[in-house]
């Protein structure tokens, strides 16, 4: 098996309205010892006994955050310690931008120093959307920055779009989506918006208050319908759907993001990353001061770690892999965890919840948008 | 003692207008208790009791006083049950007693209570004391309150006592006026034994104990009794008074009052109102024994499955010493396993479910409460159901009858109209309508009871801002046009949700309940329409569309914890609801429909 590498880069250069995430605005001046905190970090993993670091990395992703906020040398001392701790034969690495932090220039250092591909947060094409969620960019950047990539020879780049932002309405969303396709991306993801105590504009929802736009959010049934929109057109426009959120020109899927719904191992290094070893889940501290202080003073900067136990495993397995449309082969997981599932997931065939062909089982297409509802009566 | 010196009496009065401070101001100035034993409301030994200002269960307490002629008395002093609830205990206690001090509150005047007790001491000819209470304070009105007694009550209330419990003003009065005004018992002690039950209560040592006026003949230590309503005998192992610490006696005599333990196991078995007499000498029963019946019914379930047990071990110990108290298993497809209660009223049914919660550490869900109707089936057969899911189909059933009750609500004038529209409302028949002065109403109404099972007592509070008063008496059963309403969820029918109404108001109350479930119960992965039907007939229906978006968007840096966890609690909230055929419906569906059911909230 190979190795996926995720590094967080926890900066933005304001916080989304939306955003549940542990990313923010913090001093320039943090950014420095941060990414010198990293490279500890990396040298930290070589000296580590682990033997699954010793596999072959094939997957290095940089995400966020803004991580095209940090300098484009920066980046690349990244990866150069990565390729210098690592056995490595790269497939993937990508770098998570938001379109106005690209620059003709900016985008041919990213790829000078090795990044192949290039995941932007869109999000959506009407400003007025971008404009009440906090976004930095508007409809006019995002051409310019795609184009800017391309000059520079990036022949993979993704795309985000969030379906249920404040002021989203069918034919808003109708013209994200087109525009979208005009820029034909080799990958697509779509989120619909998720309502939760974790954001401003969630709490603000949940307490029944106007700011942030919150008085003008779509309904539910509304993202489902943009959700559903999504997905006729995507395939209509020859893009493969191949997870609940994501879509690829042939050849084009993800190949790091699969290991995760794949169960497939990754080190997470930076604040807040998240590390799977196949038999233990951890993340770093959230907090990038206290990350940075941590490696500062020499610690595993480890805030929480738990051994994924039979049950759990086997929970994993079932959600996220049929996160996948491929789904799950039952009959492997079966054996591999000696349990029965067949005759519940025929229980959830026969209430339409799952589609089964063989020994593959795979979520209904009409219920890929309330999967939650399907997992925990599979889980259940 | 002889009979003569002998008087047997109770208070009676509405509540807080000072029943237990008397009792214990005549406790102390008769030096029943020293000073330092005084505790305060002395008859009021539970809990409970003290907390609610009430009694519940009636005790009494022997005295002895020298009175001014110089003569040594025996008082016994009997405590009655202040609440509605409890009617028939007050009855059985005013048996027990030749006279009755009537105490009313100086500043609040005579209220329902005052005025439906009253009735039943008079009914049982009982010589009556008015007493004035709380004459110190600055808003008291004893003038008025004697024209009240009298108007109301038709009691001359010339020679009322104008006293203050709490203070001790004009108590030695009262003392006087009962050795003087009172009458002695009458009874001889050489006729057939005939004894009144008047309560009855478990002590773990000595079993049940028995608390009883001789009305004729003596019972002494050794004597063979029999029970009349069960012809059950036992032999008297031991005697005696409580002063209110028991004190044991060779006998009790015609005329006295007193405990005896005669190893009779359960309180079910000395039921108050039953006559006991020599087994082998014996008496006619004395008048007006009735077997206890519940009136109100409840399902008590455990919120938590494995509480079944606790909960059924607790009911056992209640049951000990209630005999009013009345439960079974019952099995609902909605809250699983519990138990089916019946009580004598809502104050009852609180007091247990608080009891249950509070002594025993339990955690309930309580279904509305319901009565117990009368049914004849279109074979003739007449049947008592006294829970909604247990009604036959209603091609099945060819007659309804309900309980129906007289309440004698006594407010302010200024309420009236709120109260007038509450009574309509609740199918309330008019009987009665008299100022008590220009600024006091006397009502009464014809209810059926399943109306003030409900919510009637917090309405009538709330229509008159805390100020009326409420009484009530069972006034038999009536034809009425009763209907079962079965909610259906997805189709099937949820036993927990039925309810019995008045054809006319199913209609509107189904609609209501419809509509309330339907913002209780979350969506699901399919449309769930929710019906109110009587019968087969559908009254009212919604739905709830199916749910199109629940799904976790983006795998943050391969955050798997934050998914599982997640999707664990969306499960923990599943497993906490009940799965109704196809439809998990969240405890508080249940709880918010079956707790209020009024048309206006």
């Amino acid at each position: 098996m190979t190795l996926g590498v995720y590094v967080q880069v926890p900066f933005c250069q304001t916080k989304c309205t939306y955003c549940n995430f542990h990313t923010g605005p913090v001093a320039k001046s943090l950014y420095d010892p941060f990414v010198e905190s990293v490279l500890w970090e990396i040298r930290l993993c070589v000296k580590s006994p682990e033997g699954w670091l010793k596999q072959t990395v094939d997957t290095v992703y940089v995400g966020g955050g803004t991580p095209s906020l940090l300098e484009p040398a920066a980046l690349a001392r990244v990866l150069d310690a990565l390729r210098r701790a690592f056995e490595c034969a790269w497939e993937e690495v990508t770098l998570e931008a938001d379109p106005e932090t690209i620059s003709p220039e900016k985008a041919a250092a990213w790829r000078a120093a090795g990044f192949n591909r290039i995941s932007l947060g869109v999000q959506s094409f009407a400003d007025a959307e971008l404009k009440a969620t906090g976004r930095m960019h508007r409809r006019a950047d995002i051409s310019s920055a795609v184009h800017a990539l391309r000059e520079a020879g990036f022949q993979n780049v993704s795309c985000d779009l969030i379906a249920g932002l404040p002021h989203q309405t069918a034919s808003s969303w109708e013209s994200s989506l087109g525009e979208m396709l005009d820029v034909r991306p080799e990958h697509i993801s779509i989120y619909m918006m998720e309502i939760d105590e974790g954001s401003r504009l969630g709490r603000e929802v949940l307490s029944g208050g106007s700011r942030y736009s919150a008085g003008a959010l779509p309904s539910d049934d509304e993202m489902a319908s943009f959700y559903e929109l999504a997905c006729a057109r995507l395939a209509a426009a020859g893009y493969e759907h191949y997870e609940i959120s994501n879509w690829a020109l042939p050849g084009r899927r993800s190949r790091h993001n699969l290991k995760y719904w794949k169960r497939e191992p990754y080190l997470g290094l930076g604040a807040g990353a998240h590390s799977f070893s196949g038999t233990h889940r951890w993340a770093n501290a959230h907090d990038a001061a206290a990350y940075v202080r941590a490696i500062q003073q020499g610690r595993v900067p480890v805030e929480q770690m738990e051994t994924v136990g039979a049950d759990a495993a086997l929970h994993e397995e079932l959600f996220l892999g049929l996160r996948l449309l491929a789904g799950i082969d039952f009959a492997e997981i079966e054996r591999r965890y000696n349990v029965s599932l067949a005759a519940r997931l025929e229980e959830l065939r026969a209430a339409g919840l799952v589609a089964i062909e063989g020994t593959r089982a795979r979520l209904a297409a009409a219920r890929l948008a309330v999967s939650n509802e399907v997992f925990v009566e599979l889980l259940g | 003692m002889d009979p003569q010196f002998v008087r047997n009496f109770c208070i009676i009065a509405h509540i807080d207008h000072g029943k237990s401070t008397l009792a214990d101001r005549l406790l102390e100035l008769t030096g029943a208790l020293t000073q330092r034993e005084m505790q305060a409301q002395v008859l009021d030994s539970m809990d409970l009791e003290r907390e609610r200002g009430i009694t519940i269960k009636a005790k009494s307490i022997r005295l002895q006083y020298t009175a001014r002629d110089a003569q040594t008395y025996q008082l016994n002093l009997i405590d009655t049950p202040g609440h509605v609830d409890f009617s028939y205990e007050v009855s059985r206690a005013l048996t027990a007693c030749e006279g009755a001090l009537l105490v009313v509150d100086a500043s609040q005047g005579v209220e329902a209570q005052t005025v439906a007790n009253t009735f039943l001491a008079a009914q049982h000819h009982l010589t009556i004391l008015p007493v004035i209470n709380k004459i110190d304070l600055p808003a008291a009105q004893p003038d008025q309150v004697k024209e009240q007694i009298e108007n109301v009550l038709a009691i001359p209330a010339a020679d009322a006592l104008l006293i203050s419990a709490k203070s001790g003003i004009g108590v030695e009065e009262v003392l006087e006026a009962v050795v003087k005004r009172v009458p002695p018992p009458k009874g001889s002690a050489d006729n057939p034994l005939q004894a009144l039950i008047f309560d009855s209560w478990f002590d773990a040592y000595r079993g049940c104990v028995v608390l009883v006026r001789v009305m004729e003949g003596r019972l002494t230590r050794g004597t063979k009794i029999r029970l009349c309503s069960n012809d059950e005998v036992y032999e008297v192992e031991n005697l005696g008074t409580l002063t209110p610490k028991p004190v044991v006696l060779e006998e009790l005599a015609a005329g006295d009052v007193g405990f005896v333990i005669a190893n009779i196991k359960r309180v079910a078995d000395a039921r108050m109102g039953d006559t006991i007499v020599e087994a082998g000498r014996p008496a006619p029963p004395l008048p007006g024994f009735e077997a206890i019946k519940p009136m109100v019914f409840a399902g008590l379930y455990p919120v938590l499955a494995d509480q079944y047990e606790p909960l059924r071990d607790a009911l056992g110990k209640l049951q000990l010493n209630d005999a009013a108290f009345f439960y079974e298993p019952e099995n609902s497809v909605a809250l699983g396993f519990g138990f089916r209660c019946g009580f004598l009223g809502l104050l009852h049914m609180e007091i247990v479910q608080e009891r249950l919660e509070r002594e025993f550490g339990l955690n309930l869900i309580t279904t509305a409460p319901s009565v117990r109707y009368r049914l004849t089936t279109t074979g003739g057969e007449v049947i008592e159901v006294d829970n909604p899911t247990k009604f036959p189909p209603p091609n099945e059933i060819d007659k309804i009858e309900e309980p129906m009750i007289t309440a004698m609500v006594i407010t302010s004038e200024e309420s009236v109209g709120g109260i007038l529209h509450l009574c309509e409302e609740k199918r309330g028949t008019q009987k009665n309508f008299e100022y008590l002065s220009p600024q006091r109403v006397m009502l009464t109404y014809q209810l059926p009871l399943n109306e003030i099972v409900l919510d009637f007592y917090d309405r009538l509070k709330s229509a008159s801002r805390g100020y009326a008063s409420l009484d009530y008496h069972f006034a038999g059963y009536h034809d009425s046009d009763l209907v079962k309403l079965d909610l259906l969820v997805g189709g099937e029918p949820v036993d927990a949700l039925s309810m019995i109404c008045h054809r006319e108001q199913a209609q509107e109350r189904g609609r209501e309940l419809v509509s309330r479930l339907r913002k209780l119960i979350p969506r699901q992965m399919f449309e769930v329409p929710i019906q109110a039907a009587i019968g087969s007939r559908v009254i009212a229906r919604e739905t709830i569309s199916a749910i199109r978006k629940n799904v976790i968007a983006k795998c943050y840096g391969g955050d798997v914890s934050r998914k599982r966890k997640l999707l664990e609690k969306q499960k923990e909230g599943k497993r906490r609801m009940k799965r109704v055929g196809r439809v998990d419906i969240p405890q508080e569906a249940f709880l918010a429909v079956l707790k209020v059911t009024s048309a206006t909230e």
